[in-house]
């Protein structure tokens, strides 16, 4: 018996000490890190708090140099960064003419960082049905031609007002790619295409299976609104309240 | 040296082997997208205070405030509709039209338009009051008429219109030939040669062109020797030479001036004793070279279209019904530029009846089109030649028209045969019944003769 634990000890050390950045894996799992302690926990909770504890584990501990901070130890390794940088709000451009019709432009930039292996998932959504209001009037959200595949190129019919939004850079979902002349197809991020709408719920612009820490991943969210020639908009100032949110995968 | 419990085992060997770091990480941000949206004045004859019209910067829509009750000029209020005249409907095109008319006064007008009085098919609004209007419609249909009625409304609300208006596009070009007139047949004699065909069934049909030639079957119905200009039926070529070969193309031709690809036939006239006859199949002379992609065709490669829709073979057999032309064509790339002539034969009766396929105005297939015969089944043969009109390559198939198969009329003999017989039966009918008379009245004077002596 004591030779079967000591050679699985001796196999879990083996793991332990690899140089990668995940210790052991399958074709769908990676087990990120692991130790050799005597025991702990994970699922110890109050109604206000819970606890995760490992004991009996060697050399453990905080150390730093000049240019280094070395957090040893089994819980330390259960600390992943995730960041999303926090653009100012948009106005778009030009101004809308309400008699005349008009298109508005602008952008915002989401950069997301993490050094979570498995990377992340990016999603956006408004607070609003229809998203951009002021008051009661509205511009509707965007109808892609093609339902759920986004258009290629922004159309509107000339009586109406709309608004939606593409993603670019270069963790865009397939969705959101292009053949450079369709959506959802082919591997390009071709600038200004792919419209598609806004919803109250979280629709994937981006995703990543790798870390991207320390420089992240940007990812850039263009909006256009437009009032057609022949649809007649009540001036004010419209807003859309928009929600982007990075997930750890 | 540790000991272990059994419980310790178990945790250390789960710890090291299936520990798994569970990340569920979430960050947001959130952000304000802003549009601006100018007022301005839309001219519609309605104060709109939403879109950001006052009287200030839309006196049309919106009128300047009343002065306050009690002193100031009297305000009399415009109650007149305004006037529409000098409507004009101009520019008519396959699918396009102009519509133009006049109001007495500034007026913001509509303007409605469908096939029907419903006017469903759309409409058009003015922005800004005028008093000369004019609107351009486009995408019409060809040869369609479209009803439109007109709305007027001046700066006071007063309303007019005009309705039950209505025009007619134009009519698309007729480029469709007729179909080839059908069983064209020549029939030699003695320096003449009868031509005798059917005319084809199009309500455009005008006439019938036949062109001569000595040396092959003419493909052109601009081509010299006219001998045959009119729609008839028939027609004898007269004053030609004995013993030489005459060939005929008919060219059937609607109002249009669309000609048919052309029905063929060629005939030798005689001189009392007939030379054997030569064949009316184009001579089959072996050509030197024939070209790879003549010598592959089948008869795959041809379409055969009835009423719109094609007609696939089986078989290399072709059956369809009775109704409706037959379009025979063979893309134009198909074949190569030195192909002088292709043929289709169709065999009835003994007899052969050709017609031409001829490259269309657009350039993309040889095609002819023929009226079909009555029901039954027809030997087919494609025939195409070289510039030399020699034979390249004949390919054959099979026609099967389905149908009612009319029955053949009654032979003459057979008529007066019936007749006979009739005529026979009622002379019997006649003697026998003669002779029941003359039975009748001889029993009666027997009896006068010996009737008191056999009472005695």
């Amino acid at each position: 018996m004591r030779t079967f634990i000591i050679v699985i000890i001796g196999f879990g050390l083996i793991i332990s000490y690899s140089v990668s950045a995940y210790v052991i894996s399958s074709e769908n799992y990676r087990i990120q890190s692991d130790s050799i302690n005597v025991g702990g926990l994970d699922d110890q909770e109050s109604a206000n708090y819970m606890l995760k504890d490992t004991i009996g584990e060697d050399s453990s501990g905080e150390s730093a140099s000049a240019s280094y901070n070395l957090k040893a130890g089994y819980r330390q390794m259960d600390e992943t960064f995730f960041s999303i940088s926090s653009p100012s709000d948009v106005t778009m451009s030009p101004s809308i003419g309400g008699v005349t019709g008009g298109t508005g432009n602008g952008q915002a930039i989401w950069t997301v960082t993490t050094d979570n292996p498995a990377g992340y998932v990016l999603s956006i959504k408004a607070s609003t049905d229809p998203a951009l209001k002021s008051g009661s009037y509205s511009f509707a959200d965007y109808t892609p031609s093609g339902g759920t595949t986004p258009d290629y190129n922004w159309s509107i019919i000339s009586a109406d007002s709309e608004f939606g939004f593409t993603p670019e850079g270069s963790d865009i979902v397939q969705k959101f790619k292009d053949n450079s002349s369709a959506c959802n197809t082919g591997s390009n991020d071709t600038s200004d295409k792919c419209w598609y709408d806004l919803s109250t719920s979280d629709e994937d612009i981006s995703n990543s299976s790798s870390a991207n820490h320390p420089s992240g991943t940007a990812t850039t969210v263009k909006f256009r609104a437009q009032s057609g020639s022949s649809h007649l908009q009540a001036e004010g100032s419209y807003t859309a309240t928009v929600t982007v949110t990075a997930i750890a995968n | 040296m540790i000991n272990f419990s059994k419980t310790q085992i178990v945790l250390i060997i789960l710890l090291v082997l299936f520990i798994q770091i569970n990340n569920t990480l979430a960050v947001s941000d959130s952000i304000d997208v802003i549009q601006q949206v100018t007022g301005g004045c839309n001219n519609n004859g309605i104060c709109e205070p939403e879109f950001g019209e006052d009287y200030e910067n839309c006196s049309a829509d919106c009128p300047a405030p009343q002065p306050p009750s009690g002193g100031g000029a009297v305000f009399f209020p415009d109650t007149t509709p305004p006037l529409i005249y000098d409507l004009s409907i101009s520019k008519i095109t396959l699918d396009s039209a102009e519509i133009s008319w006049k109001t007495n006064e500034a007026s913001l007008c509509q303007f409605f338009w469908g096939q029907s009085e419903e006017y469903k098919e759309g409409s058009i609004s003015e922005t800004t009051f005028y008093l000369k209007h004019l609107t351009k419609l486009v995408d019409l249909l060809p040869e369609t008429t479209y009803h439109f009625k007109i709305q007027c409304r001046d700066t006071s609300q007063n309303e007019s219109q005009i309705k039950d208006q209505k025009f007619i596009t134009l009519t698309l070009p007729d480029v469709v030939p007729p179909a080839n007139v059908s069983n064209f047949e020549a029939i030699p004699d003695d320096s003449q040669i009868l031509l005798n065909w059917e005319n084809p069934p199009e309500s455009d049909f005008k006439g019938v062109k036949i062109i001569r030639s000595r040396q092959f079957y003419p493909t052109d119905p601009d081509e010299k020797f006219v001998v045959y200009n009119e729609k008839g039926s028939s027609f004898a070529d007269a004053y030609l030479e004995n013993d030489k070969r005459y060939y005929y193309t008919a060219f059937s031709y609607d109002q249009s001036g669309n000609y048919s690809s052309g029905a063929i036939v060629s005939a030798v006239p005689f001189c009392e004793i007939p030379p054997e006859m030569l064949p009316e199949m184009p001579p089959e002379l072996p050509p030197e070279e024939v070209p790879l992609e003549i010598g592959e065709l089948t008869i795959e490669d041809f379409h055969f279209i009835q009423n719109g829709q094609e007609i696939f073979l089986k078989e290399s057999k072709l059956e369809l019904p009775k109704e409706g032309n037959l379009l025979i064509n063979i893309p134009y790339e198909k074949v190569p530029e030195v192909l002088k002539t292709i043929m289709v034969t169709l065999e009835k009766d003994g007899k052969f009846f050709s017609f031409l396929l001829r490259i269309n105005q657009e350039k993309t297939f040889y095609e002819a089109t023929i009226v079909l015969p009555e029901p039954g089944i027809y030997p087919l043969t494609l025939t195409i030649l070289d510039y030399k009109n020699q034979t390249f390559k004949k390919i054959y198939g099979q026609i099967e028209i389905k149908g009612e198969i009319q029955p053949l009329p009654e032979p003459w003999y057979k008529k007066i045969l019936s007749q006979f017989y009739l005529y026979i039966f009622f002379i019997l009918l006649i003697i026998l019944i003669l002779i029941l008379i003359i039975v009748i009245l001889l029993s009666k004077k027997k009896k006068k003769e010996y009737g008191p002596d056999t009472e005695t």
